[in-house]
């Protein structure tokens, strides 16, 4: 951790600063849990919760947004400082955009209930599990100032990426045996995509902590491995 | 700490200098750049405005400085004895923190060194130096009506720009500028950082400045001096968002002790 500032109200300023992404992130997190427990107990309640509770995720983005400019403007910041106002900048939104991932897998679901049989719920929520660690992760990186542990959760992205592949195929292959099930499964594919994404956005996360830290650019040479955009199944292929 | 790119104006070697028994610079090796601004940084008392004597031999007028070291321009040695110190402040102009107008018209402050240093004889050709180099200063358009005024009755920003006039009038190839700006508003300021930035395509500049956003608008390098010592040079976008060196960083994020 750096020396205090000759001025002590600039360190307090910053002190804010962090501490409302930790808090952003724990809300995060929280709210990723609760819309898989939604999803897992097909409750409407727990869901409407989820929904509900997104507000403060936003009103919290609102208010680092200006307090990060009012740094920027009141105290020129240089170097380290300089990379953490950006940084919260960039983190608050996409813990924003995590949040609202969270809300719309929620208010899907009473259309997924129907789908309740099949065990792809189960891989939603084995993938939705993995984002959550990489999200504690990552915000531990961010409070302890770790590149080493944040470059563990850029790389852990891969196995989100490969569930979705699989599930992907799955759900496709459901709805191709029974068309019945086509609503429940574009849901559920919906929903699997936003933890997807999500998974994307905390690997962003894990970028910023890195350049927070090292002050260079992580070059984005991370493997993707999301094949979905040419993934095709034909009903020829069993034949 | 030596400057990677080619095209070097200064090359500074293990340069000392003391005032009396006091070292005020401490081996300092460092390089100067054709078209390029290079921003000297650093606390009060650290050095900068002794280092940047050095390259117009002004420590040459203080009675108890001894400059050691090699200092070369273009590749010969400023402090050899062929080289003549009058020509070579010709070649290298400073601009200083205050305003210094010579108590004359704003013709004369601009025309005095064209003439001594014979650059322009006739009245045309001074009246033609006088027009350009006001107007490299951005001042013309404020001036060329009253070329018969005092110099020292214009505002501290045109004043300064003005000096800048004056030094750019004998056709340098060097400006070093001690704090230019300290002295001058917001708006002022802003003029003469504009100016900086164009009269880098024929000049090396070297400006020492307190103003960590100045160094960091007008420079493309950034050199940091701590107690006579260069502790980091580099470029300015590297310096003021990712320092190497423990004392930058606690210089430019404000928290020096
Ligand atoms: N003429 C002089 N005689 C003796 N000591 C001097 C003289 N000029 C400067 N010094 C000393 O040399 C050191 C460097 O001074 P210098 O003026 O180069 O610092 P500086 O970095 O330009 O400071 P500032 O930012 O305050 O202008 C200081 O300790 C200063 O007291
Ligand atoms: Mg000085």
């Amino acid at each position: 951790m750096p020396k205090d500032h000759t001025v002590s109200a600039y360190d307090k300023e910053l002190e804010n600063l962090r501490s409302s992404i930790a808090r952003m992130g724990g809300l995060a997190e929280a709210q990723i849990a609760g819309a898989v427990d939604a999803l897992f107990k097909r409750s409407s309640d727990r869901s409407a919760q989820v929904v509900a509770a997104d507000k403060s995720l936003d009103s919290l983005e609102l208010s680092i947004e200006k307090d990060a400019i009012s740094l920027l403007a009141r105290r020129q910041p240089m170097a380290s400082d300089l990379r953490e106002i950006v940084s919260a900048l960039k983190m608050s939104s996409i813990l924003e955009r995590i949040g609202d991932y969270s809300k719309n897998i929620a208010k899907r679901v009473g259309a997924i209930s129907d789908a309740q049989n099949f065990r792809v719920v189960r891989t939603v929520g084995d993938m939705a599990h993995l984002v959550q660690k990489m999200l504690k992760d990552v915000l531990d990186a961010y409070i302890d100032q770790d590149e080493v542990k944040a470059l563990d959760v850029w790389e852990r992205d891969t196995a989100v990426d490969e569930l979705y592949n699989s599930l992907f195929r799955e759900l496709l292959t459901y709805m191709m045996e029974d068309p019945r099930s086509i609503t429940p499964c574009t849901h559920l594919l919906f929903a699997a995509k936003n933890v997807e994404r999500m998974g994307d956005h905390v690997t962003n996360l894990a970028e910023i902590v890195y350049y927070l830290v090292k002050g260079d650019l992580l070059e984005d040479t991370r493997p993707k491995s999301d094949s979905t955009s040419y993934t095709v199944l034909r009903p020829s292929d069993d034949d | 700490m030596i400057a990677d790119t080619g095209n070097v104006k200064f090359t500074t070697r293990d340069v000392h200098v003391f005032y009396g028994a006091k070292e005020a610079i401490k081996g300092v090796d460092l390089d100067i750049n054709n078209n390029e601004v290079t921003a000297l940084i650093g606390p009060s008392g650290c050095g900068k405005s002794t280092y940047l004597r050095c390259l117009n031999r002004m420590n040459d007028t203080v009675d108890s400085a001894r400059v050691t070291g090699t200092i070369e321009l273009d590749g010969v040695d400023i402090y050899d004895r062929s080289v003549d110190v009058v020509q070579l402040r010709a070649r290298v102009g400073m601009v200083f923190q205050k305003p210094n107008p010579f108590p004359k018209s704003i013709y004369e402050n601009v025309a005095y060194g064209p003439r001594i240093h014979g650059l322009a004889t006739k009245k045309s050709e001074l009246d033609e130096v006088v027009e350009t180099s006001l107007r490299k200063a951005g001042l013309w358009n404020e001036v060329n009506d009253r070329l018969d005024t005092q110099g020292t009755a214009l505002s501290g920003g045109q004043q300064q720009r003005l000096c800048i006039a004056r030094a750019i009038a004998v056709s340098p190839e060097v400006i070093l500028m001690d704090e230019p700006c300290s002295a001058l508003d917001p708006i002022a300021t802003a003029r003469v950082e504009e100016l900086i930035d164009e009269l880098r395509e024929n000049y090396a500049i070297v400006i020492v400045t307190h103003s960590m956003q100045q160094a960091a608008r007008v420079s493309q390098k950034t050199a940091f001096f701590h107690l006579g010592d260069l502790v980091e040079y580099g470029d300015t976008e590297d310096i003021f968002t990712n320092p190497r060196e423990e004392r930058t960083r606690d210089y430019i994020t404000g928290r020096f002790g």
